[in-house]
């Protein structure tokens, strides 16, 4: 190897260096001392109907308690209420043959590995109600509802003939959630609100 | 400095930045999803019976009552409306090809197992793509880091 060489691989490797241990050190730092997490009081009250409706409603959204489903873990309160409701809107969209079309990878498994299309759904969807009912940020983390519910600004939904949501299959997606949250015995004051946050967008999905 | 130098010196340039770029990546997903735990419902999927509208009613409830207590099953939803049976179940410990072979063949009643063709799996829901260039390359790194 000539001098030079060793020159130029030096300069190559110090730049990297530099560059990776400015990268590691600083900009993807997690945050370990977190702000207080933003709450809402219709947040407050999924989180309080989960831990069964008891004490004062304030502070139960942003709560965190055991996760049922992860044993060893903890979950926002209005988190895990918002995934539950979620988790059984997927069970009733899933049998529900109008709206299959739209989400067939709830019934599919997803490529290798174990983890399937129902629990991506299952998340990507919790983080969308929550960041929504909470007012936190940075809980979502995918498409904006227009680009994503447009076949021509997102090729997996719809098809070229069809290419956005019809205002009926909104309406029946909407009555869906209602549904799967009315056999939780969610009350109906807290299933309004959410239904009038799920047509917040209706003007996004359908237009 | 000649052409063929600069070139030459161009050239490592480029390629040096775009490692740079790459390492800055990689070292990016290391960091957000080192210690990252798993999922909840990680292994739960969902599956599918369409019964024909003549189907007995009263069968189905049995099917329904009988794949709740088969291990790995976790929930059971029937839309009478649709004629369709929905369950979860752990796929590290059961599968639908078999729920449906021990519950519903043996039984000899109209249904179908419901299974997504390739055309509909490539479509879906829109709130995720975990088949892109960067879903692919987290996945990787998350198997490495973890």
């Amino acid at each position: 190897m000539t001098k030079r060489t060793n020159k130029l691989l030096f300069i190559l490797l110090a730049v990297c260096g530099i560059g990776l241990w400015t990268i590691s050190g600083s900009s993807c730092k997690k945050d370990k001392d977190p702000m207080p997490l933003a709450t809402t009081p219709l947040y407050d009250t999924l989180g309080w109907f989960i831990q069964g409706a008891t004490g004062p409603v304030a502070g139960n959204g942003t709560k965190m308690i055991d996760d049922p489903d992860n044993p060893g873990q903890k979950i926002q309160a209005g988190r895990l209420a918002i995934r539950t409701v979620v988790g059984k809107s997927l069970m009733v969209i899933a049998g529900d043959t109008a709206l299959a079309e739209y989400f067939p990878v709830l019934l599919a498994e997803v490529g290798a590995g174990n983890t399937t299309g129902y629990n991506n759904l299952l998340q990507s969807f919790t983080d969308f109600v929550q960041q929504a009912v909470s007012t936190q940020t940075g809980v979502y983390k995918g498409k904006s509802m227009r680009d994503a519910h447009n076949n021509t600004t997102y090729n997996r939904f719809g098809s070229a003939a069809v290419q956005k949501s019809t205002a009926a299959d909104f309406d029946q997606f909407v009555g869906d959630v209602a549904s799967a949250a009315t056999s939780l015995n969610v009350p109906n004051s807290v299933i309004g609100q959410l239904g009038t946050l799920l047509y917040s967008v209706k003007g996004d999905i359908v237009y | 400095m000649t052409i063929k130098k600069g070139i030459k010196y161009t050239a490592i340039s480029l390629f040096s930045l775009g490692f740079l770029l790459f390492a800055t990546l990689i070292v990016h997903i290391a960091v957000m999803v080192k210690g990252k735990k798993p999922l909840a419902s990680e292994h739960t999927q969902l599956a599918r019976i369409d019964f024909s509208a003549a189907a007995d009613p009263r069968t189905i409830t049995e099917i329904e009552q009988s794949i709740g207590t088969l291990p790995g099953v976790q929930s059971t939803y029937y839309n009478p409306a649709t004629h369709t049976l929905v369950y979860a179940f752990n796929n590290k410990l059961q599968n639908a090809a078999e729920v449906y072979q021990s519950q519903v063949t043996s039984r000899n009643i109209d249904a179908l197992k419901y299974t997504v063709s390739a055309a509909d799996a490539a479509k879906g829901c829109p709130a995720m793509d975990n088949n892109s260039f960067y879903g692919r390359l987290t996945k990787t790194v998350s198997s490495i880091v973890n």
